[in-house]
């Protein structure tokens, strides 16, 4: 194999001798050849924005090669290309994707683009789409511990770990700090991100601030 | 396997030509990438390389499945694929493509081509390589490294080596040591030429090294030419590399090329290397 950019030259000999070589150099077939060949295309996570959110397909796609025009076509999704733009399909399939989810966010799709967009959504794995593309909620919680690693407690009583590879935002607290930040939740409520962390300051500080005025009894 | 430190491979002395009549170069270093993970992150590592390679080239890759049937070859029933070879390019000064770095799924290569008044040095792509070879390795979460293969590409033609260039043919046998002695008599050789061995070098680390003489069409060359690949690799399905062993490894591989650059090379050609 070789992965040079420069083309190998092609063989430039014919062979002469009668001996076969594996393919015959031409093939006749009386049987008309078919106008549509299927093509699977060896990609099915694309990315519209540079990784941050993903389409995930759950099959590879498969292209319809039609040779009467040599274009190629994505039949579900209504996508048209020549075959020599195939290239560009990543970017067609992230373009028609989030036109018709932004169409359907907005209740903006017409009989025939809804139908469409069922076909899209039967291939897709919206799930995890949603949630990737979900605005990050606010949360407030305390900063339990940070080793062996990070872990949280919601002011709903929920308590939870912080991956590492998320957690670089909560560095700056101290155990018991309260605080505030944007959260993003995945599968099974993993957090996925946390961002734009606000320290509150201590759980004492915090509670006599937020309890100051509170009628002492009833 | 055996193990080269980098100090030791590096230390390689050699003669540098002025003229060399290498057109490109290539290192490619192979390993295992996860597929969600790769197809996740091929976007992100465009991103990456966008600063310094921001020429995005993406290049569709056919495969048709045959099958023989009685002698009769036809299509099979499984699909054709196309893959896409992901390829970043960075102009040189003269506004030429010189550079390129190609992704996929489970291999990086740098490629170096050659500019008309500068053709360039190993030196340099294996400085490029070791800049984004890890860069590569971390993005991907490659685990673990295969192996290396370094390619290059000579041309000996009317441009490169006018003194082995006849009007209609070159005369490889003046150039190049494994046609200066064919053991059979004759008047001089013709196109077309097309010949390839490929030698094991190393048993332990392995590496081969693949040698390919092959004539260029009129297409491809305004004026008979020929074209002489070194191909030495060292990848192995059970080879667990680190970064820093792998940048070893393309030392080493280098020092088969160079090996085989001064011994098939004849005397003559490698003085007009310098000449120029």
């Amino acid at each position: 194999m070789s992965y040079a950019a420069t083309e190998p030259p092609p063989s430039a000999t014919v062979p002469q001798a009668l001996t076969p070589t594996f393919w015959p150099s031409s093939v006749r077939s009386r049987a008309e050849p078919k106008k549509q060949f299927p093509i699977i295309f060896k990609q099915r996570i694309f990315s519209p924005d540079g990784g941050k959110t993903t389409i995930e397909l759950r099959d590879y796609p498969v292209l319809l090669l039609d040779t009467a025009d040599f274009s190629v076509t994505l039949p579900d999704w209504g996508l048209k290309l020549q075959y020599g733009e195939v290239a560009d399909l990543p970017r067609q399939i992230c373009r028609k994707f989030l036109l018709y989810w932004g169409k359907a966010e907005r209740r903006a799709l017409d009989d025939a683009d809804a139908d469409v967009w069922l076909k899209i959504l039967d291939t897709v794995n919206f799930t995890e789409f949603s949630m990737q593309r979900a605005a990050p909620r606010v949360y407030e919680g305390e900063l339990i511990r940070k080793t062996p690693f990070y872990f949280v407690e919601w002011s709903d009583g929920e308590r939870a770990r912080i991956p590492d590879a998320v957690g670089r935002s909560v560095a700056l607290l101290e155990p018991g700090d309260m605080f505030t930040a944007e959260v993003k939740l995945g599968h099974e409520d993993e957090i996925t991100s946390v961002e734009n962390v606000v320290p509150l300051g201590e759980r004492s500080s915090v509670l006599a601030r937020a309890l100051d005025g509170w009628p002492e009894s009833v | 396997m055996k193990n080269v430190r980098v100090d030791e491979a590096a230390s390689l002395d050699r003669h540098v030509y002025r003229s060399p009549p290498v057109v490109e170069r290539a290192i490619s270093v192979a390993g295992e990438i996860d597929a969600v993970r790769y197809e996740t992150r091929i976007e992100q590592w465009r991103e990456i390389v966008s600063a310094e390679f921001p020429e995005y080239d993406p290049v569709p890759q056919w495969t048709l499945n045959l099958k023989q049937e009685n002698g009769v070859p036809l299509f099979d029933s499984s699909p054709p694929e196309v893959h896409i070879l992901h390829r970043y390019w960075r102009k040189s000064r003269g506004g030429k493509r010189a550079w390129c770095i190609q992704i996929r799924p489970n291999l990086i290569s740098v490629n170096l081509l050659r500019e008309p008044h500068d053709s360039h040095r190993f030196e340099e792509i294996a400085a490029v390589l070791a800049e984004w070879l890890p860069r590569w390795q971390q993005h991907f979460e490659v685990v673990p490294i295969r192996g290396v293969t370094i390619e290059y590409v000579n041309v000996i033609s009317h441009e490169t080596t006018p003194q082995f260039a006849t009007p209609r043919a070159v005369d490889i046998s003046k150039a190049f040591a494994l046609f200066s002695s064919v053991p059979i008599p004759n008047y001089g050789l013709k196109p077309p030429y097309n010949c390839e061995i490929t030698l094991i070098c190393d048993k332990d680390m392995p590496c081969d090294l693949n040698i390919h003489v092959a004539g260029l069409t009129k297409e491809e060359s305004k004026h008979p030419a020929v074209q002489i690949r070194f191909r030495a690799s060292t990848a192995a399905a059970s080879k667990k590399l680190t970064v820093t062993s792998a940048i070893a490894e393309v030392f080493f591989a280098h020092s088969k090329i160079i090996d085989a650059f001064e011994r098939l090379f004849t005397s003559d050609a490698r003085q007009s290397f310098d000449a120029r």
